[in-house]
């Protein structure tokens, strides 16, 4: 790295090597029978340098392919992007990795599914299921010509179990993601195999108003509008529907949300970004007020204010090595006035428990509208899921939808973009929302 | 790459393959007026899978040094899985497949491609109601080695050049997107000369401010070929893709062949044969040649999309619909090009069958799961009366696969193929993934508002 930094060096004014090493081992199995171990070892190596004000990267797939230079040079010579100055800031070691993950064996993994798969058998024999366990460790590097030098390790274990109804399709699901290795519980069974009975209950709602909860997982399609609108580069660009609005009151006064990189074992806990930004806490929303944007190191510049350590590299459907650093989360927090999730849906007289949605991905994400189907539903009635909701869809946008926050849970769930997992949440209810029935 | 040296590392028990690839891609990417990053990316590396036991064992690898390790890791894994897995129809195929483009983009200079960028930009940027755009010029070539210790040996170039607009307009409060693409095959010149296609899409985007939003509810409708071909892909190409049945007999019941889906004239295709599109490829990343297939013919299922494992799980033959992102990843059953074949009917014709509806135009994305499946369009006409009358905006569409196949009520007599590739599944996203259809007629059709 350091060689390639130097060669970098006699051709640039300034340079920053990355390099991340990744294994992973990930397992499958349906219906009791394992499918396949997929694993994998690979190093990747981006290279970005500065010349006369102007910036270039490039990537590849070892240290020693000098062509890298050229290439950083060629992007050089034609992207108009302004060139920012390497910082070297230092970092705090962070919890980012287990050696109780590290030194999980594919045997453990395949031994660990097995173990599973015969518990929920053991509790509900007719059950059609499907497990996954896929461990991951990556190291980073990251030198500069400022001088940064820091280097960390993050493992990840994603545990998940899904049933499929009747006809063979995706019913529940449950998962855990994190630095450490999770146990499922038995009350997080016989949660999962409950709602999965509920399929046998098929409920079509009209066009109606509803309270709706969404469970912690969903709330990942909703928190892709938040960060559209807190994204300082979209900020920059004028077109965050919240620039210009710090300091005011946007969503309810019962939600706070907060992105922090430091979280101890979280999913996407690093100790700097990657343009080397220390990560952080970063509250976004605090009792509804807007409190800040994330920034990379450039956004921060333009706008004044400074870079939070959300320059990651990847894209809303990759997170490959040549995704140019750009604003995402770390660990994204919902917090607020919680209630048990029990009390919250036993309170509910007629509601909506929503714990799939299809369609994140679609719309107008930055300026925080949403139409969503409703892939997994429960309606409640009189504080108890009484029945499947099938083919309803819900549409609306985040900057109305988050003034109605009413109360929100304890369990914290994984929340997912769509590929990704992106922080943790617990369900949230919302006052009222239109669903679109039948 | 020397393809005798990856051979000898082939080891001979079992079923093994190996892909060993050279990735390319030139990205020049831009955000309203500006061109923001243009990149040279240059990444190898291998792909090894084993079934020596009762499943695959597969790993991937950067550093040609490790290969070795890689199949050792593969057989381990392989060997945990209790049984012995076979896989009995595998094509044999040694060939060599070369791209041969009218215009080979890798022969523009990146001055030329970065000047027809900008000349578009500058075009939609031209009126000041559009308030944002994001650009994206793409241009990906791998040189692929296919090898297995059947006796495979394919080594297979492929090249997908194309340019995608998202384009923003915005009103006081209003903004509405819609999106553009180009090309989306393997020459240049498929780029040339557009501007009459993007000033059409500026004036489209422009217009939707004008519109009402639509009002939820079930409506009888009329899908524009760009919103048919999403239809085919999200509602039925995914669950023709038969690595969903591996192991799953339930699904695989669902699915019987001659099930009857849909109209006696209602026909579904893949064919990753046809030329010039953004799903077409000679042979799939097993090796096998990619073959058209029927899903649906005569309104009844009569195939399915598979790899060496789901045709031999099924015990059906392999489709060569077998592919990976890149070497990174382990192939899956992908869509090639998917296509609604054409029937009678004109376009006029099913406007005037409507009484009140919509016709929907332009593809805004969307996500199937199981049996359900979601997508957004970009915007629509009302019809009353069977005549089209003001515009509508802010759709999105949602259905049960199963009764809105069977509400199609009359097909188009033209095909036409959308320019835009992308499709996502198993955290892969494939841009070679395309898409087409004849205009269609759906009734009593999900549509969700604001």
């Amino acid at each position: 790295m350091r060689k390639l930094l130097e060669n970098a060096l006699k051709v640039c004014d300034s340079a920053e090597v990355y390099m991340r090493k990744v294994s992973s081992t990930s397992v499958s199995m349906l219906m009791g029978e394992l499918q396949g171990i997929e694993g994998e070892k690979k190093t990747e190596v981006s290279l970005r340098i500065v010349k006369n004000g102007k910036m270039g990267a490039a990537i590849a797939t070892s240290v020693d392919d000098e062509t890298i230079i050229e290439r950083a040079l060629i992007s050089l010579a034609h992207q108009g992007s302004e060139a920012c100055a390497f910082e070297n800031t230092s970092f705090n070691p962070v919890q980012s990795e287990s050696d109780a993950v590290k030194n999980l064996t594919t045997d453990q993994m395949v031994e660990n599914l097995i173990s599973l798969s015969e518990r929920i058998v053991n509790m509900d024999q007719n059950i059609k299921f499907g497990l996954d366990i896929s461990k991951n460790i990556k190291e980073v590097y990251l030198i500069n010509s400022s001088g940064f030098d820091g280097n960390y390790t993050h493992t990840q274990l994603d545990q998940g179990v899904y049933t499929l109804n009747a006809q063979g399709f995706h019913n529940v699901s449950k998962e855990f993601t994190g630095t450490e290795i999770h146990t499922f519980s038995v009350d997080d069974l016989e949660k999962l195999i409950k709602l999965h009975q509920l399929d046998e209950k098929p409920v079509s709602l009209s066009n109606e108003k509803l309270p709706v909860v969404f469970s912690g997982h969903v709330m990942g399609a909703m928190m892709l509008r938040v960060l559209g609108g807190v994204n300082a580069g979209n900020v920059v660009k004028e077109i965050s529907p919240v620039t210009g609005k710090l300091g005011q009151q946007i969503f309810s006064d019962r939600i706070t949300i907060r992105d922090d990189g430091t979280l101890p074992f979280g999913v996407n806990t690093f100790a700097f970004d990657d343009e080397g930004t220390p990560s952080q806490n970063t509250v976004l929303y605090k009792t509804g007020v807007l409190k800040n944007y994330l920034a990379s190191q450039s956004h921060a510049r333009k706008l004044g204010i400074p870079a939070t350590g959300n320059a990651i590299k990847r894209a809303l459907f990759s997170k490959e090595i040549e995704n140019a650093p750009s604003v995402f989360e770390t660990n994204l927090i919902v917090e607020g006035n919680c209630i048990s999730d029990e009390t919250l849906i036993k309170g509910i007289e007629r509601g909506l428990f929503i714990t799939g949605v299809m369609g994140a991905h679609t719309g107008n994400i930055n300026q925080g509208e949403f139409s969503l189907n409703i892939s997994s539903a429960y309606l409640i009635e009189n504080g108890e899921l009484t029945g499947k909701v099938k083919g309803a869809m819900i549409a609306g946008n985040i900057y109305d939808l988050f003034k109605n926050v009413e109360s929100i849970g304890t369990e914290l769930e994984p929340m997912r973009g769509i590929f990704y997992h992106m922080g943790y949440s617990p369900m949230v209810k919302f006052s009222s929302a239109s669903i679109v029935g039948k | 790459m020397d393809i005798q040296s990856l051979k000898a590392t082939l080891p001979e028990e079992g079923f093994c393959d190996l892909r060993y690839q050279d990735f390319n891609v030139t990205s020049i990417k831009g955000t309203k007026n500006e061109i923001d990053t243009v990149a040279v990316i240059k990444k190898t590396g291998g792909n090894v899978r084993v079934l020596t036991g009762g499943g695959y064992g597969t790993f991937c690898f950067t550093d040609l040094e490790d290969i070795h390790d890689a199949f050792k890791e593969a057989t381990f894994a392989s060997n945990l899985i209790k049984g012995k897995k076979k896989i009995e129809t595998i094509e044999v195929n040694v060939d060599e497949v070369k791209v041969n483009p009218v215009l080979d983009p890798r022969t523009i200079s990146i001055e030329d491609k970065k000047a027809l960028v900008a000349k578009y930009i500058a075009l939609f940027m031209s009126d000041s109601l559009i308030v944002n755009l994001e650009t994206e010029y793409y241009e990906q070539f791998t040189d692929t080695i296919i090898l297995n210790n059947k006796g495979t040996e394919v080594r297979q170039e492929e090249l997908i050049v194309g340019l995608n607009f998202r384009i923003t307009s915005k009103r006081d409060d209003l903004t509405q997107i819609t999106r553009l693409s180009l090309g989306g095959g393997d020459s240049f010149d498929l780029l040339l000369n557009k501007e009459d296609e993007v000033l059409a899409k500026v004036k489209q985007t422009i217009d939707l401010l004008d519109a009402e939003p639509v009002i939820g509810g079930n409506y009888d409708v009329v899908l524009d070929s760009e919103v048919s071909g999403l239809f085919i892909h999200e509602a039925f190409g995914h669950l023709s893709e038969a690595d969903n049945l591996i192991g799953n007999e339930v699904l695989a019941n669902t699915m019987t062949i001659g099930e009857t889906f849909a109209v006696k004239e209602f026909n579904v295709i893949d064919d990753p044969t046809l030329p010039g599109y953004p799903g077409s490829y000679t042979y799939d990343h097993e090796g096998t040649k990619a073959k058209k297939t029927y899903l649906i013919k005569d309104g009844k299922l009569s195939g399915r999309l598979h790899s060496l494992e789901s045709a031999a799980f099924m015990h059906e033959n392999p489709t060569g619909h077998a592919r990976a992102k890149n070497f990174g990843f382990t192939p899956i059953v992908r869509m090639g090009n998917i296509y609604i074949d054409k029937d009678r009917h004109t376009l006029d014709e099913m406007i005037a069958s409507i009484d009140d509806g919509l016709y929907l135009f332009g593809s805004a994305g969307g996500q199937t799961s199981g049996d359900t499946f979601t997508f957004a369009v970009q915007g629509a006409y009302r019809i009353k009366h069977g005549k089209i009358t003001g515009m509508v905006r802010d759709l999105a569409l949602t259905g049960h696969l199963f009764s809105t196949l069977k509400n199609i009520e009359m097909i188009g007599n033209e095909i036409d193929f959308s320019r835009s590739g992308g499709c996502g599944k198993g955290g892969q996203i494939l841009i070679k993934s395309g898409k087409g259809s004849a205009p269609i007629k759906i009734k009593n059709m999900g549509i969700g508002g604001k």
